[in-house]
């Protein structure tokens, strides 16, 4: 017994260095704050364009990353979610005209109780299986989205009126979406400093043991899929009054798979993995284009745009699998490695 | 004093196979009630009956008074009835203390609106548990040390003591132990006795434990239940277990 202890104290000595790395920690994320703040003072309006963007996905991405990586509910109809949110809140502008917070908080809500309808199906299944029956929410909402043309304006969408936020416009809007994001980012590292976190947790590695501590697992799984929806709901409301359009063709499958990619390629059950991963992801396609853009022609591609759109499905496809196979931790398990490596030496 | 649990006419079948037939057992309060018998006895099938895990056929169990049988397996840790596992059943992604502190779920009120503000209660609760945990929990267990680590690395020994810890936290009145000894050297199991003897002593909670090892069990429970192929073959004292023809016969397996 006293041998085993020995063996573990040894292996604290760690400690200092990493309160160090807590330090350096805050100071990252302060720095990162202010840096986006600052942004719109320099950026052009593509930068400001792309930022926002970024942000909005960002918040989908933590919302799922609740719902995956953190309860281990495998959900392929995220994008369905973003489309409740974004059809009710446009709706709202549309035909009440009510400001755009109130609009996102009832987007929101709606799509946290779509959420829990379709999270339903957790509760008697797991894994793979799972994931089949959230397409079923995939497919039936966006049906909806396409077909009730009355209310959702069918293929053609809904037009959504445009917000000037503070008379700043762009900056304006692109400020906004970077405060609800870092609220909703605290909020969400928040959740997991307390029961309900630990429930999420609990649930996904042993729902026997989390049951004997109490944890009802009922009802922590379908908190787990409404909040990942509400989250959705957010990013969904910002993005319909962002692009001023709201049509089926944003929220497809393959955009379900867009998030589902961002949270394996950034890391599940990480709130930093969240944000590499929403990042990289929403700026890949762009990154991909500048370069191809430089090597294509000297390489004989004339038609770099229609090489382009394949290209990026197999770079998609190509990184999730990567990082399943080398590393399932994600963007955020390679920078463990590398604060590991500076902490070690 | 009227026992704190109480079996009556416990029947378990799965499939053609029954597992547990009429048991009948209870355990006093305040006191150590060990149920011993060969593997496949049912001893954890008892367990996780009264943890509701498994749904008799017939029989009740009744706890301080009260059903236990209606109620879901999430809703008996209220009631004051903490357990660990044959196979330890800990939650490797989490460090020692997250896993510690989930033991005081139940007793924890944070909701997903307080707890993603954490200002004030939910803030508070958690600073409360985490300051009773380290001041009660951790040093009696010998745990200060490690409590930042992921579980997943830790040996053996170590996990069953964290396992304890969790148990312990939310200071439960019936704590069910299922084999707190298995894969320990005797060193080892003479520590695990003591803070299971503590456990009673200090704390005034009430052990029923699970062992096939028969010399520790006995030099350590007042109460003794012996089950053989889902039977109660013996109940009582250690000393009249220990002489009791049908106990011998089923551990040394004679006809």
């Amino acid at each position: 017994m006293a041998d085993s202890i020995d063996i573990a104290a040894g292996k604290t000595t760690q400690l200092v260095p990493g309160r160090q790395w807590a330090y350096w920690q805050v100071a990252g994320w302060i720095a990162l704050i202010i840096a986006l703040v600052a942004l719109p003072a320099t950026a052009s309006g593509y930068v400001l364009f792309m930022a926002t963007l970024v942000a909005i996905n960002v918040i989908a991405t933590v919302g799922l990353n609740i719902t995956v990586g953190y309860a281990g509910l495998l959900s392929i109809g995220h994008s369905a979610f973003i489309g409740v949110g974004a059809y009710a809140s446009a709706l709202m502008a549309i035909h009440l005209g009510t400001p755009l917070l109130l609009n996102v908080m009832v987007g929101s809500a709606a799509a946290f109780l779509v959420g829990l309808v379709f999270g339903a199906p957790s509760l008697r299944i797991k894994g793979v299986f799972l994931a089949i029956a959230t397409l079923a929410a995939q497919y039936s909402l966006y049906f909806v989205f396409q077909q009730w043309t009355p209310v959702t304006g069918g293929d053609r969408g809904l037009s959504v009126p445009q917000v000037d936020i503070l008379g700043m416009g762009d900056k304006g809007f692109y400020l906004l979406v970077v405060a609800v994001a870092v609220v909703l980012c605290i909020a969400s590292r928040n959740l997991f400093r307390t029961r309900i976190g630990r429930a999420f947790i609990a649930v996904r590695e042993r729902d026997y043991a989390a049951q004997v501590l109490g944890i009802d697992v009922v009802r922590t799984k379908l908190l787990a899929f409404g909040l990942g929806a509400a989250y959705a709901g957010v990013a969904g409301g910002l993005m319909g009054a962002f692009l001023r359009i709201v049509n089926p063709d944003q929220f497809t499958l393959l955009a379900s798979v867009f998030f589902l990619a961002a949270v394996v390629v950034g890391g599940q059950a990480s709130l930093l993995g969240s944000l590499l991963g929403a990042t990289f992801m929403t700026l890949m396609p762009e990154m991909l284009r500048a370069t191809m853009e430089v090597l294509g022609p000297p390489l004989g591609a004339t038609d770099v745009a229609g090489f382009l759109s394949p290209l990026r499905e197999v770079i998609f496809g190509a990184m999730i699998v990567g990082f399943l196979y080398f590393e399932p931790r994600g963007l955020a398990g390679l920078v463990e490695r590398v604060r590991a490596l500076a902490t070690r030496s | 004093m009227p026992p704190l649990l109480t079996i009556d006419r416990v029947s378990l079948a799965f499939g053609g196979v029954n597992a547990l037939t009429d048991v009948a057992a209870s355990v006093a309060d305040g006191d150590i009630t060990a149920i011993i018998g060969p593997n496949g006895a049912g001893k954890t099938s008892l367990f996780n009956i009264t943890s509701g895990f498994y749904k008799p056929a017939s029989g009740t169990v009744m706890f301080d008074g009260k059903d236990l049988l209606p109620l879901p397996a999430h809703a008996r840790p209220k009631l004051g009835i903490a357990r660990t596992f044959q196979n330890i059943a800990l939650f490797a992604g989490l460090s020692v203390l997250e896993n510690i502190k989930l033991g005081a779920h139940a007793q924890l009120k944070a909701n997903a609106g307080t707890a993603s503000l954490y200002l004030g209660p939910a803030a508070r609760e958690e600073r409360d548990v985490t300051a009773h945990i380290e001041n009660n929990i951790l040093g009696f267990l010998n745990l200060s040390e490690i409590r930042h680590r992921a579980v997943g690395g830790l040996p053996y020994g170590v996990q069953k003591r964290i396992e304890l810890a969790r148990a312990l936290v939310m200071q439960p009145r019936l704590l069910m132990l299922d084999e707190p000894f298995a894969g320990m050297n005797a060193n080892e199991r003479l520590q695990m006795a003591t803070y299971i003897r503590r456990c009673v002593t200090e704390s005034r909670t009430t052990v029923l434990l699970i062992d096939h090892n028969m010399e520790t069990v006995l030099g350590l429970s007042s109460h003794v239940v012996v089950l053989n192929f889902g039977k109660v073959i013996a109940a009582g004292t250690p000393d009249h277990v220990r002489t009791h023809s049908g106990v011998i016969d089923a551990y040394l397996g004679a006809a």
